[in-house]
C-alpha cells in the first residue's frame, strides 16, 4: 500500500550544524507513529519539515504520494510550489502545537471555525455546529464562547486539536502535544489523542510520554543526533531495542 | 484624620484575639489611620500657587477675556476648526494605510521591498515636518506639470502642478508622508509584538503568508498599535498648526488671519488653544474606550466573562 507519508533521506542544518542527517521513514494511512528521543535530537524539525513550517536541503517527503513544498508540471516535472500551492498542501496536514498557539484574539468556536470558513469557504452556520460538534467531542460544550487566555493548558490543547480535526485532514501531527502543560492536564489531552488514534487517523505524535507511546503507537521510532536510530513495532523498541543507545535512552526514560 | 481601619479577626485565631482590642458590634477591630502629614502639606502648597495663578490670569486684562469670549465660535474659526480636522483625519488615515504597507514591505523576503520600506523610513523621519510642507506647496517649481504616460506612445495624462497642488493638498501630503513613516514602526513592532507561532498555526490551517498577516497577525497587533496611534493623532492635529506658514486654512491660519486685522494677537491664539484642547480630550476619550474593545479578549478584559477551570 502506498504510505501516507514518506520522508526519504532528509537533511537540514541550522548555521552550519547538521540536525537531520538522512532522516527516512513511512507511515502507512491510519497508522499512529510517535517519534521519542532525547532533545535535540531533530524530532520537532522533521515534524515541522513535513508541513513546510521549516524547509529541507536534501531528501523528499511526500504526503499521499504529493511531493510537500513541489508542484507537478503536466510532463511531470517538480516546479517550486507557489504560496497558495504550499496553503493547499498544509490544509491536508493538521498540526497541534507544543505551545497550543490558538489564535488570542477569537474565541474557541471561532478558532475552530476561522480554518472551514476563511480557508475552506463553508458556510459559517453549518461551520458552527461542526465546531460545536468537535469541541463537544474534546469535552468542551461549555467552553466554546471563551478566549483562550480564559481557559486552562489542557483546554486550550483539546480546542487546537479540535480546530486541526475541523480541516478534515488527511494526517495529524502532534509537537510534544502535553510538554507545556501541568501535570493535571496531560491526562485529558491524552485521552482526546487516545480517542482520535482509535477512529484510524493517521497521526505522528512526538512526545516525552512513553506510557503513551507505548498504549497508542503502532510504531515507535527513536531519534538520537538527527538519525533513527531504531524504528519498529512499540513493544519491541521498548522492551527489546536492537542498538545500545536505543536501550540507553529507553532505560533512562524508565 | 482619625479614620479608621477594619480590622477582620482571622477565624480559628482566637489566641490571637486576646493581643487586640474588643469587637465592635459588627464584629471588626478598628485602628487609627496615621495622618500623612507631607502629603497633606505638599497639597494645600500645590492647589494655593495654582488658584494665584488662575486669579492673575484670569482678572489680567491685557488676556482680553471678553475678546476670547467673542471670537470661541466665530465663523472663521469654526471653519478653522472643520478644516484641521479634515487636515489631521485625512493625513493620519493615509498615513496608517501607507504605513501598514511600508510594514508589510519590511517584513518581505524580497530585499528589494524591505529595502525600499527602510528608505523611506529613514528619508521621512530625517526631513524636518516644516521643510516638507514648504517643498510640497512649491512642487511647482520642481515639476510645472504633473502627469503620467508610456514612454514611446502618446498615450498620456497630465496636470497643471498649480491647480492640483493648493495649500490644502500640500498640507494633507506633507503630514500623511511624514507621518506614514512612523505609522510604519508603530505598525511594525505591532506585527513583532504576536508570537510566531499565531502565524504558524495560521499556515498549518492553510492559509498564506499574506493571509496570515491580514486575519490573524494584524487584528492582534491592533491592540499594541492603537494607543501609540492614538498619540500620533494629537501630534499631527498639533503638527497641523504648521501648515499656516502655506495658509493651509487651518484653525491656527484662521486665527492669524483674525488678528493681523484686529491686532489681538493673545486673545486669538487663546481661541485656538481652546478648540485644540477641546478636540485632544475628545480623542483622548474615544481613544480609552477604543482601547478597553481591544483588550476583551485578555484576560478579565471588559465584555469577556470571568475565567474559571471548570471541565
Amino acid at each position: 500500500m502506498e504510505p501516507a507519508i514518506r520522508i526519504h533521506g532528509l537533511r537540514k542544518s541550522f548555521k552550519g550544524v547538521e540536525v537531520l542527517r538522512g532522516v527516512s521513514l513511512d507511515v502507512s494511512p491510519g497508522e499512529v507513529v510517535c517519534i521519542l528521543g532525547p532533545s535535540g535530537g531533530g524530532k520537532s524539525t522533521m515534524l515541522r519539515c513535513i508541513n513546510q513550517l521549516e524547509t529541507f536541503e536534501a531528501g523528499f517527503i511526500t504526503v499521499h504520494d504529493d511531493p510537500v513544498g513541489y508542484a507537478r508540471r503536466a510532463n511531470g516535472e517538480l516546479v517550486e510550489a507557489s504560496e497558495r500551492h504550499m496553503a493547499g498542501q498544509r490544509r491536508r496536514i493538521g498540526m497541534v502545537f507544543q505551545q497550543y498557539n490558538l489564535f488570542l484574539h477569537l474565541t474557541a468556536l471561532q478558532n475552530v471555525t476561522e480554518g472551514p470558513v476563511k480557508v475552506l469557504g463553508q458556510n459559517r452556520a453549518a461551520a458552527e455546529k461542526r465546531a460545536r460538534d468537535l469541541l463537544a467531542s474534546v469535552g468542551l460544550t461549555r467552553h466554546a464562547h471563551k478566549y483562550p487566555s480564559q481557559l486552562s493548558g489542557g483546554q486550550q490543547q483539546r480546542v487546537a486539536i479540535a480546530r486541526a480535526m475541523a480541516m478534515e485532514p488527511d494526517i495529524l501531527l502532534f509537537d510534544e502535544p502535553t510538554s507545556a502543560l501541568d501535570p493535571e492536564w496531560v491526562g485529558e489531552v491524552l485521552d482526546a489523542i487516545r480517542n482520535l488514534a482509535r477512529s484510524g487517523m493517521t497521526m505522528v505524535i512526538v512526545t516525552h510520554e512513553l506510557n503513551f507511546a507505548r498504549e497508542v503507537a503502532d510504531r515507535i521510532a527513536i531519534m538520537a543526533d538527527g538519525q533513527i536510530i531504531e524504528c519498529g513495532p512499540s513493544a519491541d523498541v521498548l522492551d527489546r531495542p536492537s542498538s545500545a543507545r536505543a536501550e540507553a535512552f529507553v532505560r533512562r526514560r524508565n | 484624620m482619625s479614620a479608621v481601619i477594619p480590622i477582620k479577626p482571622m477565624r480559628g485565631a482566637e489566641g490571637v484575639a486576646a493581643y487586640l482590642p474588643p469587637l465592635d458590634q459588627n464584629g471588626v477591630v478598628t485602628a487609627a489611620r496615621r495622618p500623612r502629614l507631607g502629603q497633606i502639606a505638599a497639597s494645600i502648597v500645590l492647589l494655593a500657587l495654582l488658584a494665584a495663578f488662575v486669579w492673575t490670569v484670569a482678572v489680567n486684562k491685557n488676556m482680553h477675556w471678553d475678546v476670547v469670549g467673542n471670537y470661541l465660535f466665530h465663523p472663521l474659526i469654526l471653519k478653522g476648526v472643520v478644516s484641521t480636522l479634515q487636515l489631521t483625519m485625512l493625513a493620519v488615515l493615509l498615513a496608517f494605510v501607507t504605513g501598514v504597507v511600508l510594514a508589510a514591505m519590511g517584513q518581505s523576503r524580497n530585499p528589494v521591498l524591505s529595502t525600499f520600506a527602510a528608505f523611506y523610513i529613514w528619508l521621512f523621519r530625517a526631513l524636518p515636518l516644516l521643510v516638507q510642507i514648504v517643498l510640497w506647496f512649491n512642487l511647482a517649481l520642481l515639476f510645472p506639470e504633473l502627469g503620467i504616460g508610456i514612454p514611446g506612445t502618446s498615450l498620456y495624462v497630465g496636470w497643471n502642478t498649480n491647480h492640483v497642488i493648493t495649500p490644502f493638498t500640500a498640507a494633507i501630503l506633507a503630514l500623511a508622508v511624514h507621518e506614514a513613516a512612523y505609522m510604519a514602526e508603530i505598525v511594525r513592532s505591532g506585527i513583532l509584538s504576536v508570537p510566531q507561532g499565531q502565524t504558524e498555526a495560521a499556515l498549518t490551517i492553510g492559509m498564506t503568508r499574506g493571509e496570515a498577516l491580514r486575519r490573524i497577525v494584524l487584528p492582534q497587533a491592533l491592540r499594541v498599535i492603537i494607543p501609540p496611534i492614538g498619540n500620533q493623532f494629537i501630534m499631527v492635529l498639533k503638527a497641523s498648526a504648521l501648515v499656516s506658514v502655506i495658509g493651509g486654512g487651518d484653525l491656527l491660519t484662521a486665527a492669524q488671519n483674525l488678528y493681523a486685522v484686529n491686532y489681538e494677537v493673545i486673545a486669538l491664539l487663546l481661541v485656538a488653544s481652546a478648540w485644540y484642547m477641546v478636540i485632544i480630550s475628545i480623542t483622548s476619550v474615544g481613544q480609552h474606550y477604543l482601547e478597553k474593545r481591544l483588550s476583551r479578549s485578555e484576560r478579565n478584559g471588559a465584555g469577556a466573562p470571568a475565567a474559571d477551570t471548570e471541565v
